[in-house]
């Protein structure tokens, strides 16, 4: 049987930024917001209600804060978040987003350019490993390296949509 | 999110026809991760359903327990003078044997006026995850935007002050995020 809980419905809150994809990384829920497709924000630390205003004091205190990724890799599609890490997946650029605490909170890397989530959540994540289409085809990223799984058939029967 | 895409999770290759290149298609990647998009149910159980009679677009992904699932869903409105009137919906649902009745709603933004034309009326994106408040208690949280263009703007037609709509963007025309907890 599921251990997750049972969601009754009740006590909704308002007022998160408005976002195409979420995922919850660690302690914290991580957004890609309208406002800015080339940028993920994060909520306060252990509060996924609460999302103080980007450098302010108490988003300081909190650890909520932004990142914002260059433009040239497209926006962002995707967030696959595991209980420490997450990919953040451009159009055209894989990221690690790592957490670090304190003031930093998460460091990113770019691992992959080239190959990206081309279209909003076109990925899914099995355990460590994270399957996801991009404009060449199919691949699966896993430990920051990036495997083509359709290679042959597979990826010349494959149409980016 | 409608799509097709292939079925390489289940491909064998050793099993394959290479004569033949790959013909079926499933949307494996949103099943895998349990989001099952449906659009336009104008035929089967779901609309068959009376808590449907007016939808017209859903994706629902399960979460919690059982038979539950959180889903984003449009309702029909009214032609109003300048388009067509659409709701945006976020709620609990459980599931029966494929049917889908609706156990809460979270939110809603109503009465959205949007283009008319024919690629406007789809949900383009729809994600959730699940987190804790500070007490500590389950949240899921979501988003949902339907891509199209509003035809009007006007603050006055948002159901719900706590959040705001996407104003004059050519795609995420209307747009709610926010959680629920238990």
């Amino acid at each position: 049987m599921s251990e997750k809980p049972s969601y009754s419905g009740s006590g909704f809150t308002s007022g998160a930024e408005q976002a195409w994809c979420c995922a919850n990384v660690g302690q914290f829920i991580v957004i890609a917001p309208n406002s800015n497709r080339f940028s993920v924000r994060w909520s306060a630390i252990g509060d996924a209600t609460d999302w103080p205003i980007l450098d302010s004091a108490a988003a300081r205190t909190k650890q909520s804060s932004n990142q914002l990724f260059p433009s040239k890799f497209g926006t962002v599609t995707g967030i696959a978040g595991t209980d420490f890490n997450a990919y953040v997946f451009q159009e055209r650029a894989i990221w690690s987003m790592s957490y670090q605490g304190g003031d930093v909170v998460f460091s990113f890397d770019r691992f992959e350019e080239g190959r990206g989530c081309h279209r909003v959540n076109r990925f899914v994540a099995v355990d460590e490993a994270v399957f996801f289409e991009s404009q060449y085809g199919y691949h699966v990223v896993q430990g920051n390296q990036v495997t083509d799984i359709g290679y042959g058939i597979v990826d010349k029967s494959y149409t980016p949509s | 999110m409608s799509k097709v895409r292939l079925d390489f999770l289940n491909w064998r290759p050793d099993e394959d026809d290479f004569e033949n290149p790959l013909i079926q298609a499933k949307n494996v990647l949103h099943q895998s991760e349990g989001w099952v998009p449906y659009k336009r149910p104008t035929a089967g159980a779901i609309s068959a359903h009376s808590t449907w009679p007016t939808t017209s677009s859903m994706v629902v992904k399960a979460l919690g327990t059982g038979e539950q699932y959180v889903g984003a869903w449009l309702e029909n409105g009214t032609v109003a003078g300048n388009g067509f009137t659409i709701d945006l919906r976020v709620g609990l649902l459980a599931e029966s044997s494929g049917n889908y009745s609706l156990t809460a709603e979270y939110t809603k933004i109503t009465s959205n006026t949007v283009s008319t034309k024919s690629t406007l009326n789809n949900i383009a994106a729809f994600d959730l995850c699940e987190g804790h408040d500070a007490s500590g208690d389950p949240v899921v949280f979501f988003s949902a935007i339907v891509e199209g263009t509003r035809a009007t703007t006007s603050a006055s037609s948002i159901a719900n002050a706590g959040w705001s709509i996407a104003a004059t963007s050519s795609i995420g025309g209307i747009n709610i995020t926010g959680w629920a907890t238990l």
